[in-house]
Protein backbone atom coordinates (compact mmCIF):
# COMPACT_ATOMS: atom_id res chain seq x y z
CA UNK A 1 0.00 0.00 0.00
CA UNK A 2 2.98 2.28 1.53
CA UNK A 3 4.74 1.61 -2.49
CA UNK A 4 1.50 2.77 -4.19
CA UNK A 5 1.01 5.66 -2.46
CA UNK A 6 4.35 6.62 -3.25
CA UNK A 7 4.07 6.22 -6.97
CA UNK A 8 4.50 9.73 -8.59
CA UNK A 9 1.47 8.88 -10.81
CA UNK A 10 -0.83 7.40 -8.13
CA UNK A 11 0.06 10.79 -6.28
CA UNK A 12 -0.90 12.90 -8.95
CA UNK A 13 -4.33 10.90 -10.64
CA UNK A 14 -5.75 8.62 -8.53
CA UNK A 15 -5.06 9.93 -4.89
CA UNK A 16 -6.60 13.84 -5.99
CA UNK A 17 -9.02 12.16 -8.47
CA UNK A 18 -10.72 9.86 -5.11
CA UNK A 19 -10.01 12.42 -2.65
CA UNK A 20 -12.17 14.87 -4.64
CA UNK A 21 -14.80 12.55 -5.06
CA UNK A 22 -14.76 11.73 -1.50
CA UNK A 23 -15.27 14.63 -0.44
CA UNK A 24 -17.94 15.62 -3.32
CA UNK A 25 -19.80 12.40 -1.38
CA UNK A 26 -19.55 14.30 1.79
CA UNK A 27 -21.34 17.35 0.43
CA UNK A 28 -24.03 15.76 -1.59
CA UNK A 29 -24.72 14.09 1.60
CA UNK A 30 -25.59 17.52 2.86
CA UNK A 31 -28.63 19.93 2.97
CA UNK A 32 -29.17 20.96 -0.72
CA UNK A 33 -27.77 24.52 -0.45
CA UNK A 34 -24.38 23.20 0.21
CA UNK A 35 -24.39 21.56 -3.13
CA UNK A 36 -23.26 25.06 -4.30
CA UNK A 37 -19.91 23.93 -2.37
CA UNK A 38 -18.94 21.03 -4.65
CA UNK A 39 -16.38 23.09 -5.93
CA UNK A 40 -14.47 22.91 -2.87
CA UNK A 41 -13.65 19.13 -3.54
CA UNK A 42 -11.06 20.47 -6.27
CA UNK A 43 -9.47 22.83 -3.62
CA UNK A 44 -9.45 19.06 -1.22
CA UNK A 45 -7.84 16.73 -4.13
CA UNK A 46 -4.89 18.97 -4.98
CA UNK A 47 -4.01 19.65 -0.95
CA UNK A 48 -4.70 15.65 -0.31
CA UNK A 49 -1.80 14.47 -2.85
CA UNK A 50 0.10 17.84 -1.94
CA UNK A 51 0.60 16.40 1.11
CA UNK A 52 0.94 12.58 0.01
CA UNK A 53 3.72 13.42 -2.04
CA UNK A 54 5.19 16.67 -0.03
CA UNK A 55 4.28 16.19 3.53
CA UNK A 56 2.68 19.61 5.50
CA UNK A 57 4.11 22.64 4.14
CA UNK A 58 6.43 24.77 6.50
CA UNK A 59 4.53 27.68 8.64
CA UNK A 60 6.63 30.25 6.21
CA UNK A 61 7.54 29.32 3.21
CA UNK A 62 10.11 30.27 1.75
CA UNK A 63 10.43 28.30 -1.67
CA UNK A 64 7.97 28.44 -4.66
CA UNK A 65 6.46 24.38 -4.07
CA UNK A 66 5.83 25.45 -0.76
CA UNK A 67 4.19 28.44 -1.65
CA UNK A 68 1.78 26.90 -3.98
CA UNK A 69 -0.23 25.07 -1.32
CA UNK A 70 -1.16 28.52 0.47
CA UNK A 71 -2.11 30.42 -3.16
CA UNK A 72 -4.34 26.95 -2.91
CA UNK A 73 -5.83 27.55 -0.25
CA UNK A 74 -6.35 31.05 -0.68
CA UNK A 75 -8.29 30.87 -3.18
CA UNK A 76 -10.25 28.80 -2.12
CA UNK A 77 -11.10 30.68 0.55
CA UNK A 78 -11.75 34.02 -2.08
CA UNK A 79 -13.59 31.58 -4.21
CA UNK A 80 -16.05 30.91 -0.74
CA UNK A 81 -15.98 34.60 0.33
CA UNK A 82 -17.29 35.83 -3.67
CA UNK A 83 -19.80 32.01 -3.31
CA UNK A 84 -21.33 33.27 0.08
CA UNK A 85 -21.23 37.44 -0.32
CA UNK A 86 -20.31 38.63 -3.24
CA UNK A 87 -21.46 37.33 -6.64
CA UNK A 88 -21.43 40.21 -8.37
CA UNK A 89 -19.94 39.29 -11.79
CA UNK A 90 -17.16 42.65 -12.01
CA UNK A 91 -16.28 41.84 -8.51
CA UNK A 92 -15.66 38.01 -9.46
CA UNK A 93 -13.49 39.26 -12.31
CA UNK A 94 -11.96 41.90 -10.00
CA UNK A 95 -10.86 39.39 -7.47
CA UNK A 96 -9.70 36.82 -10.10
CA UNK A 97 -7.37 39.34 -11.55
CA UNK A 98 -5.50 40.22 -8.16
CA UNK A 99 -5.50 36.83 -7.48
CA UNK A 100 -3.93 36.06 -10.44
CA UNK A 101 -1.19 38.84 -10.34
CA UNK A 102 -0.46 38.37 -6.78
CA UNK A 103 0.17 34.55 -7.27
CA UNK A 104 2.57 34.84 -10.19
CA UNK A 105 4.34 38.12 -8.11
CA UNK A 106 4.16 35.95 -5.18
CA UNK A 107 6.23 32.96 -6.80
CA UNK A 108 8.84 34.64 -9.13
CA UNK A 109 9.04 38.02 -7.11
CA UNK A 110 13.07 37.32 -6.92
CA UNK A 111 13.09 37.06 -10.94
CA UNK A 112 10.59 40.15 -11.55
CA UNK A 113 13.02 41.98 -9.59
CA UNK A 114 16.03 41.07 -11.76
CA UNK A 115 17.45 43.25 -14.56
CA UNK A 116 14.90 43.28 -17.42
CA UNK A 117 15.38 40.86 -19.90
CA UNK A 118 13.30 38.31 -22.27
CA UNK A 119 12.09 36.77 -19.04
CA UNK A 120 9.99 39.58 -18.31
CA UNK A 121 8.00 39.73 -21.47
CA UNK A 122 7.30 36.12 -21.38
CA UNK A 123 5.88 36.91 -17.74
CA UNK A 124 3.47 39.33 -18.90
CA UNK A 125 2.73 37.50 -21.93
CA UNK A 126 1.85 34.31 -19.93
CA UNK A 127 0.09 36.63 -17.31
CA UNK A 128 -2.20 38.18 -19.77
CA UNK A 129 -2.94 35.18 -20.83
CA UNK A 130 -4.32 33.80 -17.85
CA UNK A 131 -6.20 37.12 -17.39
CA UNK A 132 -7.78 36.35 -20.43
CA UNK A 133 -8.49 33.18 -19.79
CA UNK A 134 -10.29 33.99 -16.23
CA UNK A 135 -12.46 36.50 -18.13
CA UNK A 136 -13.38 33.91 -20.40
CA UNK A 137 -14.11 31.57 -17.50
CA UNK A 138 -15.72 34.04 -15.41
CA UNK A 139 -17.43 35.93 -17.97
CA UNK A 140 -21.58 35.04 -17.94
CA UNK A 141 -21.90 35.59 -21.56
CA UNK A 142 -20.56 33.04 -22.94
CA UNK A 143 -22.91 30.61 -21.24
CA UNK A 144 -26.20 28.39 -22.26
CA UNK A 145 -29.56 29.04 -20.03
CA UNK A 146 -29.55 25.25 -19.94
CA UNK A 147 -25.90 25.24 -18.63
CA UNK A 148 -24.91 22.51 -21.23
CA UNK A 149 -22.06 24.15 -21.22
CA UNK A 150 -21.33 24.02 -17.27
CA UNK A 151 -18.37 21.74 -17.74
CA UNK A 152 -16.31 23.34 -20.76
CA UNK A 153 -14.75 25.69 -18.41
CA UNK A 154 -13.41 22.61 -16.18
CA UNK A 155 -12.58 20.59 -19.04
CA UNK A 156 -10.23 23.18 -20.39
CA UNK A 157 -8.67 23.65 -16.98
CA UNK A 158 -7.74 20.34 -16.52
CA UNK A 159 -6.27 19.66 -20.52
CA UNK A 160 -4.60 22.81 -19.45
CA UNK A 161 -3.22 21.65 -16.19
CA UNK A 162 -2.45 18.29 -18.22
CA UNK A 163 -0.02 20.58 -20.84
CA UNK A 164 1.35 22.34 -17.68
CA UNK A 165 2.52 19.03 -16.44
CA UNK A 166 4.18 17.86 -19.66
CA UNK A 167 6.08 21.05 -20.28
CA UNK A 168 7.00 21.35 -16.22
CA UNK A 169 7.96 17.35 -16.60
CA UNK A 170 10.04 18.51 -20.00
CA UNK A 171 11.33 21.45 -18.01
CA UNK A 172 12.79 19.19 -15.36
CA UNK A 173 10.20 19.40 -12.67
CA UNK A 174 8.33 16.34 -11.59
CA UNK A 175 7.27 18.37 -8.33
CA UNK A 176 5.14 20.89 -10.96
CA UNK A 177 3.98 18.14 -13.08
CA UNK A 178 2.72 16.23 -10.06
CA UNK A 179 0.83 19.60 -8.72
CA UNK A 180 -0.66 20.01 -12.16
CA UNK A 181 -1.51 16.73 -12.98
CA UNK A 182 -2.78 16.57 -9.06
CA UNK A 183 -5.29 20.14 -9.77
CA UNK A 184 -6.34 18.21 -13.25
CA UNK A 185 -7.12 15.26 -11.66
CA UNK A 186 -9.01 17.17 -8.86
CA UNK A 187 -10.97 18.91 -11.85
CA UNK A 188 -11.35 15.32 -13.68
CA UNK A 189 -13.63 14.53 -10.62
CA UNK A 190 -16.09 17.44 -10.92
CA UNK A 191 -16.18 17.22 -14.79
CA UNK A 192 -16.99 13.42 -14.23
CA UNK A 193 -19.68 14.03 -11.92
CA UNK A 194 -21.33 16.67 -14.10
CA UNK A 195 -20.98 14.38 -16.71
CA UNK A 196 -22.96 10.74 -16.05
CA UNK A 197 -24.13 12.67 -12.44
CA UNK A 198 -26.34 15.51 -11.45
CA UNK A 199 -25.20 18.37 -13.30
CA UNK A 200 -24.76 21.02 -10.89
CA UNK A 201 -24.59 25.00 -11.10
CA UNK A 202 -20.73 25.58 -10.52
CA UNK A 203 -19.87 28.52 -7.98
CA UNK A 204 -16.58 30.94 -7.93
CA UNK A 205 -15.39 28.18 -5.66
CA UNK A 206 -14.77 25.94 -8.28
CA UNK A 207 -13.28 27.83 -10.52
CA UNK A 208 -10.88 30.21 -8.16
CA UNK A 209 -8.87 27.28 -6.98
CA UNK A 210 -7.55 26.28 -10.61
CA UNK A 211 -7.87 29.97 -12.17
CA UNK A 212 -5.44 30.96 -9.12
CA UNK A 213 -3.14 27.97 -8.51
CA UNK A 214 -2.11 28.10 -12.99
CA UNK A 215 -0.72 31.10 -13.10
CA UNK A 216 1.52 30.10 -10.40
CA UNK A 217 2.17 27.16 -11.46
CA UNK A 218 3.39 28.49 -14.89
CA UNK A 219 5.34 31.18 -12.80
CA UNK A 220 7.17 28.52 -11.61
CA UNK A 221 7.79 26.58 -14.60
CA UNK A 222 8.76 29.98 -16.57
CA UNK A 223 10.99 31.33 -13.75
CA UNK A 224 12.66 28.03 -12.58
CA UNK A 225 13.08 25.21 -14.51
CA UNK A 226 14.29 25.03 -18.26
CA UNK A 227 10.76 24.85 -19.70
CA UNK A 228 10.72 27.54 -22.73
CA UNK A 229 7.77 30.31 -22.35
CA UNK A 230 6.45 30.28 -26.12
CA UNK A 231 4.96 26.75 -25.08
CA UNK A 232 3.39 28.01 -22.35
CA UNK A 233 2.03 30.87 -23.80
CA UNK A 234 0.40 28.85 -26.93
CA UNK A 235 -0.71 26.94 -24.35
CA UNK A 236 -3.25 29.33 -23.23
CA UNK A 237 -4.85 29.03 -26.69
CA UNK A 238 -6.94 26.08 -25.38
CA UNK A 239 -9.10 28.51 -23.54
CA UNK A 240 -10.60 30.28 -26.67
CA UNK A 241 -11.16 26.99 -28.07
CA UNK A 242 -14.44 26.23 -27.17
CA UNK A 243 -15.48 29.03 -29.54
CA UNK A 244 -14.66 27.07 -32.15
CA UNK A 245 -16.78 24.51 -31.08
CA UNK A 246 -19.44 26.95 -31.17
CA UNK A 247 -18.61 27.71 -34.63
CA UNK A 248 -17.95 24.39 -36.27
CA UNK A 249 -19.69 21.86 -34.27
CA UNK A 250 -23.31 21.40 -34.97
CA UNK A 251 -25.74 22.18 -32.68
CA UNK A 252 -27.13 19.21 -32.27
CA UNK A 253 -23.94 17.67 -30.42
CA UNK A 254 -22.74 21.28 -28.81
CA UNK A 255 -26.27 20.60 -27.04
CA UNK A 256 -25.29 17.07 -26.04
CA UNK A 257 -24.36 17.14 -22.33
CA UNK A 258 -22.61 13.30 -23.17
CA UNK A 259 -20.79 14.81 -26.22
CA UNK A 260 -20.00 18.46 -25.54
CA UNK A 261 -17.21 18.12 -22.49
CA UNK A 262 -16.06 15.25 -25.49
CA UNK A 263 -15.73 18.26 -28.36
CA UNK A 264 -14.20 20.60 -25.67
CA UNK A 265 -11.75 18.65 -24.66
CA UNK A 266 -10.41 17.24 -27.67
CA UNK A 267 -10.65 20.71 -29.52
CA UNK A 268 -8.83 22.22 -26.47
CA UNK A 269 -5.97 19.54 -26.38
CA UNK A 270 -4.94 20.90 -30.02
CA UNK A 271 -3.16 23.96 -28.44
CA UNK A 272 -1.91 21.87 -25.29
CA UNK A 273 -0.43 18.71 -27.65
CA UNK A 274 1.22 22.12 -29.86
CA UNK A 275 2.52 23.51 -26.12
CA UNK A 276 4.06 19.85 -25.65
CA UNK A 277 5.35 19.47 -29.03
CA UNK A 278 7.13 22.72 -29.21
CA UNK A 279 8.35 22.46 -25.26
CA UNK A 280 10.26 18.99 -26.31
CA UNK A 281 11.85 20.70 -29.35
CA UNK A 282 12.71 23.48 -27.48
CA UNK A 283 14.36 20.89 -24.86
CA UNK A 284 18.19 22.02 -24.12
CA UNK A 285 19.29 18.41 -23.06
CA UNK A 286 17.97 15.28 -24.79
CA UNK A 287 15.39 13.78 -23.10
CA UNK A 288 15.86 10.05 -21.40
CA UNK A 289 15.40 8.69 -17.60
CA UNK A 290 18.10 8.03 -15.79
CA UNK B 1 56.69 61.59 45.92
CA UNK B 2 56.78 62.22 41.92
CA UNK B 3 53.39 62.42 40.16
CA UNK B 4 53.49 60.57 36.88
CA UNK B 5 51.58 62.72 34.32
CA UNK B 6 48.58 61.69 33.14
CA UNK B 7 49.18 62.00 29.39
CA UNK B 8 52.06 60.01 28.82
CA UNK B 9 50.90 56.87 31.12
CA UNK B 10 47.16 57.45 29.07
CA UNK B 11 49.75 56.60 25.82
CA UNK B 12 51.28 53.68 27.34
CA UNK B 13 48.28 51.93 28.59
CA UNK B 14 46.78 52.64 24.71
CA UNK B 15 49.78 50.84 23.12
CA UNK B 16 50.21 48.24 25.57
CA UNK B 17 46.51 47.31 25.36
CA UNK B 18 47.12 47.17 21.30
CA UNK B 19 50.24 45.58 21.38
CA UNK B 20 48.48 43.13 23.42
CA UNK B 21 45.28 42.66 21.34
CA UNK B 22 47.52 41.86 18.60
CA UNK B 23 49.15 39.36 20.07
CA UNK B 24 46.33 37.84 21.41
CA UNK B 25 44.37 37.11 18.39
CA UNK B 26 46.78 35.95 16.01
CA UNK B 27 44.60 35.86 13.30
CA UNK B 28 45.11 34.79 10.06
CA UNK B 29 42.83 34.52 6.79
CA UNK B 30 43.37 32.36 4.90
CA UNK B 31 41.45 31.58 1.05
CA UNK B 32 40.28 28.84 -0.20
CA UNK B 33 42.78 28.14 -3.16
CA UNK B 34 39.71 28.43 -5.86
CA UNK B 35 42.70 29.47 -9.02
CA UNK B 36 44.24 26.49 -8.78
CA UNK B 37 40.93 24.56 -7.69
CA UNK B 38 42.08 22.29 -4.62
CA UNK B 39 38.68 21.66 -2.95
CA UNK B 40 35.89 19.15 -3.12
CA UNK B 41 32.72 19.52 -2.46
CA UNK B 42 30.77 16.50 -2.52
CA UNK B 43 27.62 14.26 -0.98
CA UNK B 44 26.55 11.35 -1.10
CA UNK B 45 23.02 10.14 -1.03
CA UNK B 46 20.91 6.42 -0.73
CA UNK B 47 19.52 5.92 -4.58
CA UNK B 48 16.39 4.08 -4.20
CA UNK B 49 17.66 1.92 -1.72
CA UNK B 50 20.08 0.69 -4.34
CA UNK B 51 23.65 2.16 -4.83
CA UNK B 52 24.71 5.26 -3.05
CA UNK B 53 24.97 8.10 -5.56
CA UNK B 54 27.69 10.44 -5.61
CA UNK B 55 27.90 14.54 -6.77
CA UNK B 56 29.78 17.15 -6.20
CA UNK B 57 29.90 20.82 -6.32
CA UNK B 58 32.41 22.33 -9.12
CA UNK B 59 32.20 26.06 -7.60
CA UNK B 60 33.15 26.95 -3.84
CA UNK B 61 34.72 29.65 -2.70
CA UNK B 62 35.32 30.80 1.69
CA UNK B 63 37.49 32.54 3.90
CA UNK B 64 38.97 30.71 7.31
CA UNK B 65 39.68 32.60 9.80
CA UNK B 66 42.55 30.83 11.50
CA UNK B 67 43.42 31.22 15.79
CA UNK B 68 47.19 29.93 16.34
CA UNK B 69 46.73 30.51 19.48
CA UNK B 70 43.53 29.39 20.39
CA UNK B 71 42.13 27.78 16.93
CA UNK B 72 38.83 27.46 18.78
CA UNK B 73 38.35 30.82 18.29
CA UNK B 74 38.60 30.16 14.37
CA UNK B 75 35.61 30.93 11.62
CA UNK B 76 34.73 29.59 8.62
CA UNK B 77 32.90 31.17 6.27
CA UNK B 78 31.83 29.02 2.57
CA UNK B 79 29.97 29.78 -0.40
CA UNK B 80 28.85 27.12 -2.95
CA UNK B 81 27.29 27.69 -6.17
CA UNK B 82 24.16 25.37 -6.08
CA UNK B 83 24.36 25.38 -9.95
CA UNK B 84 27.16 23.54 -10.00
CA UNK B 85 26.20 20.74 -9.38
CA UNK B 86 27.77 17.48 -11.19
CA UNK B 87 26.71 13.88 -10.97
CA UNK B 88 28.27 13.10 -14.73
CA UNK B 89 25.40 13.26 -16.36
CA UNK B 90 23.80 15.79 -17.34
CA UNK B 91 19.87 15.02 -17.51
CA UNK B 92 20.10 14.03 -13.76
CA UNK B 93 21.96 17.26 -13.11
CA UNK B 94 19.57 19.54 -14.70
CA UNK B 95 16.68 17.65 -12.43
CA UNK B 96 18.76 18.48 -9.63
CA UNK B 97 18.57 21.59 -10.49
CA UNK B 98 15.49 22.44 -10.67
CA UNK B 99 12.20 22.90 -8.04
CA UNK B 100 12.37 19.02 -7.34
CA UNK B 101 15.54 19.47 -5.56
CA UNK B 102 18.14 22.28 -5.31
CA UNK B 103 16.17 24.65 -7.25
CA UNK B 104 18.66 26.44 -8.21
CA UNK B 105 17.00 29.43 -10.20
CA UNK B 106 15.08 30.09 -6.78
CA UNK B 107 17.97 29.72 -4.35
CA UNK B 108 21.59 29.94 -5.84
CA UNK B 109 23.67 29.91 -2.89
CA UNK B 110 24.31 26.84 -0.62
CA UNK B 111 26.53 28.76 2.50
CA UNK B 112 27.98 27.90 5.75
CA UNK B 113 29.33 29.72 8.41
CA UNK B 114 30.35 28.32 12.21
CA UNK B 115 29.46 29.50 14.70
CA UNK B 116 31.35 27.66 17.43
CA UNK B 117 34.06 24.77 17.52
CA UNK B 118 34.80 22.36 20.32
CA UNK B 119 38.34 20.72 20.36
CA UNK B 120 38.25 16.57 20.42
CA UNK B 121 41.70 15.76 19.51
CA UNK B 122 45.25 17.44 18.56
CA UNK B 123 44.64 17.88 14.87
CA UNK B 124 40.08 17.25 15.17
CA UNK B 125 37.31 19.32 16.37
CA UNK B 126 33.46 19.37 15.97
CA UNK B 127 32.38 22.11 13.91
CA UNK B 128 29.03 23.46 14.58
CA UNK B 129 27.37 26.19 12.15
CA UNK B 130 24.63 27.39 10.08
CA UNK B 131 24.17 25.77 6.89
CA UNK B 132 21.65 27.75 4.53
CA UNK B 133 20.22 25.60 1.99
CA UNK B 134 17.73 26.10 -0.14
CA UNK B 135 16.66 28.70 2.00
CA UNK B 136 16.71 27.62 4.80
CA UNK B 137 19.18 27.68 7.77
CA UNK B 138 19.69 24.94 10.32
CA UNK B 139 22.48 24.39 12.44
CA UNK B 140 24.71 21.12 11.74
CA UNK B 141 27.71 19.76 13.12
CA UNK B 142 30.52 18.76 11.01
CA UNK B 143 33.45 16.38 12.19
CA UNK B 144 36.68 18.36 10.90
CA UNK B 145 40.32 17.17 10.98
CA UNK B 146 43.21 19.97 9.99
CA UNK B 147 45.28 18.47 7.08
CA UNK B 148 48.82 20.66 7.13
CA UNK B 149 49.54 23.94 8.13
CA UNK B 150 52.55 25.29 6.66
CA UNK B 151 54.71 25.90 3.51
CA UNK B 152 53.90 25.00 0.18
CA UNK B 153 57.22 23.19 -0.99
CA UNK B 154 56.96 24.18 -4.57
CA UNK B 155 55.62 28.31 -3.79
CA UNK B 156 56.11 28.41 -1.00
CA UNK B 157 52.87 30.06 0.17
CA UNK B 158 51.91 29.66 3.81
CA UNK B 159 48.88 26.95 2.96
CA UNK B 160 46.96 25.41 5.47
CA UNK B 161 43.76 22.67 4.75
CA UNK B 162 41.25 20.60 6.13
CA UNK B 163 38.76 17.92 5.84
CA UNK B 164 35.08 18.06 7.07
CA UNK B 165 32.31 15.17 6.94
CA UNK B 166 28.69 15.37 7.99
CA UNK B 167 25.74 14.18 7.96
CA UNK B 168 21.98 16.30 6.82
CA UNK B 169 18.50 15.66 6.51
CA UNK B 170 17.63 17.53 3.19
CA UNK B 171 13.77 17.34 4.58
CA UNK B 172 15.15 19.48 6.93
CA UNK B 173 15.75 21.97 4.34
CA UNK B 174 12.63 21.70 2.89
CA UNK B 175 13.80 19.13 0.03
CA UNK B 176 11.11 16.10 0.44
CA UNK B 177 10.79 15.37 -3.42
CA UNK B 178 11.36 11.73 -3.72
CA UNK B 179 12.04 10.82 -0.20
CA UNK B 180 12.60 8.68 0.79
CA UNK B 181 13.19 6.11 -1.55
CA UNK B 182 15.72 9.01 -3.07
CA UNK B 183 17.46 9.04 0.34
CA UNK B 184 16.67 11.65 3.08
CA UNK B 185 20.06 11.36 4.57
CA UNK B 186 22.85 13.22 2.76
CA UNK B 187 26.34 12.89 3.66
CA UNK B 188 28.68 15.77 2.98
CA UNK B 189 32.75 15.55 2.31
CA UNK B 190 34.37 18.65 1.98
CA UNK B 191 37.65 18.84 1.30
CA UNK B 192 39.75 22.44 1.50
CA UNK B 193 43.05 23.51 0.48
CA UNK B 194 43.39 27.68 1.06
CA UNK B 195 46.43 30.31 1.09
CA UNK B 196 46.89 32.75 3.64
CA UNK B 197 46.66 36.28 2.86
Amino acid sequence: MSDLLMNPGVQSSLIPLLSSLAIMGLIRRLPTGAHQFLGLSVLAGFLVASYVTFGLPVAVPVASGQKIVYIAIISGGLGLVAQIFLRSGRFLMLTSFFGIILSFLWIGWKKILAPVSIDHFGALLILAGCGLAAYKVLSVRHRNADDTNNNDDLVVLAVVSIAIALNAFMGDSASIAQNSGALAASLGAIILHNWIGINVQLGPVTRFVPLIILPALLAQIHYFTKANMWPLALLLLAFFTGNLAHRFVPLSIQKSRFMRPIIIGSISTIPAIASAVMSWAFLPVAASGY
Amino acid sequence: MKKTSFVPAALLSVAMLLGFTSFASANSTYIIDTAGVHYYAGFQISHLGFSTMHGRFDTLSGTIKYDDAEPTNSQVSVTIKASSINTNMAKRDAHLKSPDFFNVEEFSDITFVSTKLVKMGEKTAKMTGNLTMMGVTRSITLDTTLINIGANPFSKAPTAAWSARGTIKRSDFGSKYGAPAIGDEVTLIIDIEALKQ
